[in-house]
C-alpha cells in the first residue's frame, strides 16, 4: 500500500484571493452592459413595430441602411471626411490653446490680458461664426475646421488655465530647495503636474468637436456624417439618418478611447481622472 | 562663539488680508532666534502661531517684512539647496515620479552625473527603509512612507540644515512614534542643524536639543527656550521626560493666558 507522499503545502504571502472574485464582477459588469443594449434594442423593436418605418425604422432596418451605406462606400467617405475635420482642427485648438493656457494660468498679467475674451467668447457658440467662416475661409474644409478649432481653443484653454493657475505650490518649493532653477520648476515640476488637466481640457475638447463638427455639416458641407445625417431627410430615408448617427456614436466612443489608451501610454506615472 | 547656523533678528511678518485688501494680519513681530550648528531645534506651539511662516522665512519661500534672517552668516534672499524643506503635506512629492526618481531630483537637475550620487542615493533609501519600494509611485505608498520619501529626497541632497515642518502631523500615532524613532537615528548619524516645527510637546522633548515656545498670534515671537538634557535614546514616561512635560505645557498655558483679545470691537 503506497501512501501518496504528502508534500509539504508551501505557506507564501496569502494568494491574491481577489482574482477569480474580481473577474466574476467584471465578466457580470460586461454582461450588465449587453443585456442592457439588448432590452435597448427590444424596446427599439417594439417602437419601430407600433410606428411607421419613416418615422421610426427598426434595428433590423437600420442595420441594412448600415450596411448597405458601406458597402457602398458612402458611410466610410463620410467617416473619413469628418474624422479628418475634427482632427485637424482639434489639434490646431490644442496646439493653440495650451501654451497660451500655460502661461496665462502662471503670469497674472497676461491672464487678465486674455481671459475677458475667453469668457467672452465662450457664450457665443460655434456655430454662430459658420456664416463668418465661410466668408473668410471659403465653403471648403476651411470654415469646417476654423468651426472645430473655435469650439476645442475654449474647452482646452479654460481647462489647461485653471490647472497651470491651481498648481500647488508645495512641489515647486521642494523642487527650489533641491536646487532646481526657474526653468526647471516650470518645465519639470509645473508642466507634468499640469498635465491631468490639459489631457481632461483635450478630452471634453474631443467632445465637443463631434457636436461642432455635425452642425457645421448639417449646415453648409456636402460630404461628412452630418451632411449624411441630414442629407437622409430630403428623401425620407430616415434608416440612413440612423445610420449616420449611431456611426457618429461609435466615431466619439473610438476617438475617446483612442484618446485615453494613447494618454495612458505617454503618462503611465501620471494620476489621470480617466 | 561661533556663528550661528540659523540667525533670525527683529523679523515681522504681515500678511495683506487678500479679501479686503485693506486689514493687514501681524503674523510675526520681533522674533530672535539662534540655532547652532548641529543642533535640534523645536518650535513648539499652537496651531496658527506662526510656526510655519517662520519656517518659510529661513527657506527663503518668503521675505520678511522687517528684520534679517541669516544662515550660516549669509542674508537669505531665496530657497536653495543648503537648505532642505520636509514638508508637512505629502503633495510636496512629485507625485508623477517614482520614489527613486523623487529622492533623485535634486541632483539630476543640478546635472550631477548618476555615478557620482547613485551611492548616496542608495544609502539614502536603504536608510529610510524604502530600498524595496523604489520603484513605485507616491501613490502607492502609505503616508509614513511618503514622508520617508520626503525625507530620503532632502538627504540625498547633502543639505547643512534641515526644516522640518510638522512632517508627522498627519500620521497615527504608532506611526509618528516610528519615525520620531527613524529621525533621531538619522540625526544622530548625520548630525545636521535641524529646525523642526511641531504642536506636539512629546514630540518636541523626544527629538530636540531645545525646545523654543512660539507665542499665540498674532504677533508672535518666541517666547521661553527649554533645554532638553536628557540622554539619547530617550525614553517616554521617565521622570525627566513627565517634568519636562508638565513645565512645557505650563509655558504655552501661560502664553494662551497672555493672549491679546483681538480686535473684538475695533
Amino acid at each position: 500500500m503506497t501512501e501518496p507522499a504528502r508534500t509539504p503545502i508551501a505557506v507564501g504571502p496569502p494568494k491574491a484571493v481577489v482574482g477569480p472574485t474580481r473577474r466574476f464582477w467584471k465578466l457580470q459588469g460586461h454582461g450588465l452592459t449587453a443585456l442592457a443594449v439588448v432590452v435597448a434594442l427590444i424596446i427599439w423593436s417594439i417602437g419601430a413595430a407600433v410606428t411607421s418605418p419613416f418615422f421610426f425604422p427598426s434595428p433590423l432596418s437600420v442595420g441594412n441602411s448600415l450596411f448597405d451605406l458601406t458597402l457602398n462606400g458612402s458611410l466610410p467617405h463620410a467617416v473619413a471626411i469628418s474624422y479628418f475635420r475634427i482632427l485637424v482642427g482639434w489639434a490646431v485648438g490644442c496646439a493653440v490653446a495650451i501654451p497660451l493656457a500655460l502661461v496665462a494660468g502662471r503670469v497674472n498679467l497676461v491672464r487678465r490680458l486674455i481671459e475677458p475674451f475667453f469668457n467672452f467668447f465662450r457664450f457665443v457658440p460655434p456655430i454662430a461664426f459658420l456664416g463668418v467662416a465661410i466668408l473668410w475661409f471659403g465653403i471648403g474644409e476651411g470654415s469646417k475646421i476654423a468651426i472645430i478649432i473655435y469650439t476645442s481653443l475654449f474647452t482646452v484653454f479654460m481647462n489647461t488655465m485653471a490647472g497651470a493657475a491651481s498648481v500647488d505650490e508645495s512641489p515647486s518649493r521642494a523642487a527650489l530647495c533641491l536646487g532646481a532653477s526657474r526653468r526647471q520648476v516650470l518645465w519639470r515640476v509645473v508642466l507634468p503636474a499640469t498635465v491631468p488637466a490639459i489631457l481632461v481640457g483635450m478630452r471634453i475638447g474631443m467632445g465637443f468637436s463631434f457636436m461642432s463638427v455635425v452642425a457645421a455639416e448639417m449646415i453648409a458641407a456636402n460630404e461628412g456624417v452630418g451632411f449624411l445625417i441630414y442629407n437622409a431627410r430630403l428623401f425620407l430615408k430616415t434608416a440612413n439618418a440612423f445610420a449616420g448617427i449611431l456611426t457618429l456614436g461609435a466615431m466619439g466612443l473610438l476617438a475617446d478611447w483612442l484618446f485615453r489608451l494613447l494618454a495612458r501610454k505617454l503618462f503611465p506615472k501620471h494620476a489621470l481622472p480617466f | 562663539m561661533a556663528a550661528a547656523a540659523i540667525s533670525l533678528r527683529d523679523v515681522c511678518m504681515t500678511f495683506a488680508d487678500e479679501r479686503t485688501g485693506s486689514y493687514a494680519y501681524q503674523a510675526l513681530k520681533d522674533v530672535r532666534l539662534d540655532v547652532h550648528v548641529g543642533e535640534f531645534f523645536c518650535l513648539l506651539g499652537p496651531s496658527g502661531c506662526g510656526k510655519t511662516s517662520l519656517l518659510n522665512l529661513v527657506a527663503g519661500f518668503v521675505m520678511p517684512s522687517a528684520g534679517q534672517v541669516h544662515v550660516n552668516g549669509q542674508p537669505v534672499t531665496r530657497p536653495n539647496r543648503d537648505r532642505g524643506v520636509v514638508f508637512q503635506s505629502d503633495r510636496a512629492l512629485f507625485d508623477w515620479l517614482t520614489v527613486e526618481e523623487n529622492v533623485t531630483f535634486g541632483p539630476r537637475m543640478r546635472g550631477v552625473p548618476e555615478s557620482a550620487w547613485r551611492p548616496e542615493v542608495d544609502t539614502m533609501l536603504r536608510l529610510v527603509g524604502l530600498w524595496d519600494h523604489r520603484t513605485k509611485l507616491p501613490r502607492e505608498l502609505s503616508g509614513g512612507m511618503k514622508q520617508r520619501v520626503q525625507i530620503a529626497r532632502v538627504l540625498a541632497n547633502g543639505p547643512d540644515i534641515l526644516l522640518m515642518d510638522e512632517p508627522f502631523a498627519a500620521l497615527d500615532a504608532y506611526t509618528r512614534g516610528h519615525m520620531q524613532k527613524e529621525v533621531t537615528r538619522i540625526w544622530t548619524t548625520s548630525r545636521r542643524t535641524v529646525l523642526f516645527v511641531t504642536h506636539d510637546i512629546a514630540e518636541a522633548i523626544w527629538l530636540a536639543d531645545r525646545i523654543g515656545i512660539m507665542t499665540r498670534g498674532p504677533c508672535s515671537h518666541i517666547g521661553q527656550v527649554f533645554e532638553v538634557n536628557l540622554p539619547r535614546p530617550r525614553e517616554r514616561m521617565t521622570p525627566g521626560f513627565i517634568d519636562l512635560f508638565n513645565q512645557l505645557s505650563e509655558a504655552i498655558d501661560d502664553q494662551a493666558g497672555l493672549v491679546r483679545t483681538p480686535e473684538v470691537a475695533a
